[in-house]
């Protein structure tokens, strides 16, 4: 429709500019926000593991002072771990002796690491190179002179690798449902440890104890020997 | 313009200021001055779909966003990774009646927090790491005593001696101080002191020093340990 020339120009000044909303405050404090988010979110989720109070003098302390709130502890479940594997004992005698493994050696030996495991702990070392790492791959038996210089190129770089062998986790829990198998009712358990056991075995063994695969309780109620054993 | 003295551009030679042609920035306005003077346009930026993006983000992060009663700023603490898996709900405020979780594996709770952190270490590229700080025993994040850092043990001076070496005395120290802090919060409760304290210790802390920490804890009152572990994902 015709329009009169200024009613036109008047128009014309209006569809040069749409209405436009000023979003940049509004970007600004979504910036803000996601900033302090990131800030504020706890990336690491944690969990508590409970224990029982250790009982000073080695793992036949037998029942201690307090004992544990479930259920009465008759048979003294003892894990102990030693520098070059575990030994499962009950009432301060170790059980059926080394009828698996040879004189003077734990019950359940270690094994040697995954490679991958092995692998990862050298991407963890700062001084070890690359044929180091690609010799790591090598499975075990394959070529077993260069595996093993690789193996000790990663202990001589960061000694805390220093070791080859692992603890046997499976096996250790393996014997503990054989134990609860024959002691249903039996709910605790004491670890001891040699003296420079790291932490993170412990929690292992924890981990191991407390649930089979299938969810069955085991030995969740953990208590520690303050006792170094030999 | 455009060519300036060669002698400059080879970098012997003193500075000589800037070329010509870079002291004077290009005036495009001049031009509009000379005709009808108009507001300076900038041209429309589209931001709507930068906004959009930003607040998807904002919409995941609030999704994932979680935080934990007790945090771990420490960098020379790494914990032990564990496949306790806790049944939501096993904290100890929905735990009405006050029991543990059956199998030993809870939900964070906020008490007391032993921290025993390992050796601070710098990593510099190509060269090996550098032990800068030896490990600390700490309560509620206040440092209270530094281990040996060759042994990464509780040095001898710091045991008491009566108890056969294996209380710690700054630690019993330093704990007693925060049970009556919490024995004064607890009476204003109107609840009993119950003696929770959280371990949060290196993966690679020893054994003795493990046992001596939680040792000397139930000396000093506080006898309902847990192990602070990382959960699976």
């Amino acid at each position: 429709m015709a329009k009169k020339p200024s009613e036109r120009r008047h128009q014309d000044e209006h569809n040069d500019e749409p209405l436009d909303l000023d979003v940049t405050p509004f970007l600004n404090i979504m910036f803000m926000l996601i900033l302090s988010i990131l800030a504020m979110t706890a990336w690491t989720q944690l969990a508590m593991l409970n224990v029982q109070a250790p009982q000073i003098g080695g793992g036949d302390g037998g029942g201690g002072g307090d004992a544990p709130p479930d259920g009465l502890s008759q048979l003294n479940l003892t894990v102990f771990v030693l520098p070059d594997g575990f030994n499962v004992g009950a009432s301060g005698a170790t059980l059926d002796g080394n009828s698996e493994g040879r004189t003077g050696q734990p019950l359940i030996v270690k094994t040697l690491k995954q490679t991958n495991e092995l692998v990862n702990e050298a991407i963890g070392c700062a001084g070890v190179d690359q044929r180091t790492k690609d010799s790591l791959r090598i499975p075990t038996g394959a070529d077993e002179t260069r595996r093993k210089a690789a193996v000790a190129a990663l202990s001589a770089a960061c000694p805390r690798y220093a070791d080859e062998y692992t603890y046997d986790y499976a096996r250790l829990q393996q014997k503990l449902i054989e134990v609860k198998k024959t002691f249903p009712t039996e709910e605790s358990m004491i670890v001891s440890a040699d003296g420079n056991t790291p932490y993170e075995v412990i929690i292992r063994i924890m981990d191991a104890s407390r649930k089979t695969a299938d969810g069955n309780l085991l030995f969740p109620a953990v208590a520690f020997a303050a006792g170094v054993v030999g | 313009m455009t060519e300036t003295n060669p002698g400059v551009s080879d970098g012997t030679q003193p500075y000589a200021g800037w070329p010509d042609h870079l002291k004077h920035a290009p005036q495009k306005q001049k031009k509009s001055s000379r005709g009808k003077r108009k507001p300076i346009h900038t041209p429309p930026l589209s931001i709507t779909s930068l906004t959009d993006a930003v607040t998807l983000l904002l919409v995941y992060l609030l999704k994932t966003f979680a935080t934990n009663p007790i945090e771990v700023k420490d960098s020379s603490i790494q914990l032990p990774r564990s496949n306790c898996r806790p049944v939501p709900g096993s904290g100890e405020k929905e735990r009405k009646d006050g029991t543990r979780p059956r199998d030993g594996c809870g939900e964070v709770v906020e008490t007391t927090i032993v921290m025993v952190t390992g050796p601070k270490v710098r990593n510099r590229a190509g060269e090996a790491p550098e032990v800068v700080a030896p490990p600390r025993i700490a309560v509620n994040s206040d440092a209270v005593l530094e281990l040996d850092g060759a042994t990464y043990r509780v040095k001898p001076e710091d045991h008491d001696a009566d108890s056969g070496g294996w209380v710690i005395k700054p630690l019993r120290d330093a704990l007693k101080k925060a049970k009556e802090l919490k024995e004064v919060g607890a009476l204003r409760d109107g609840k009993k002191f119950d003696g929770k304290v959280i371990i949060l210790a290196d993966k690679n802390t020893p054994y003795r020093v493990l046992s001596e920490v939680l040792v000397t804890c139930g000396e000093s009152g506080f006898a309902d340990f847990r192990f602070a572990v990382i959960k699976p994902d």
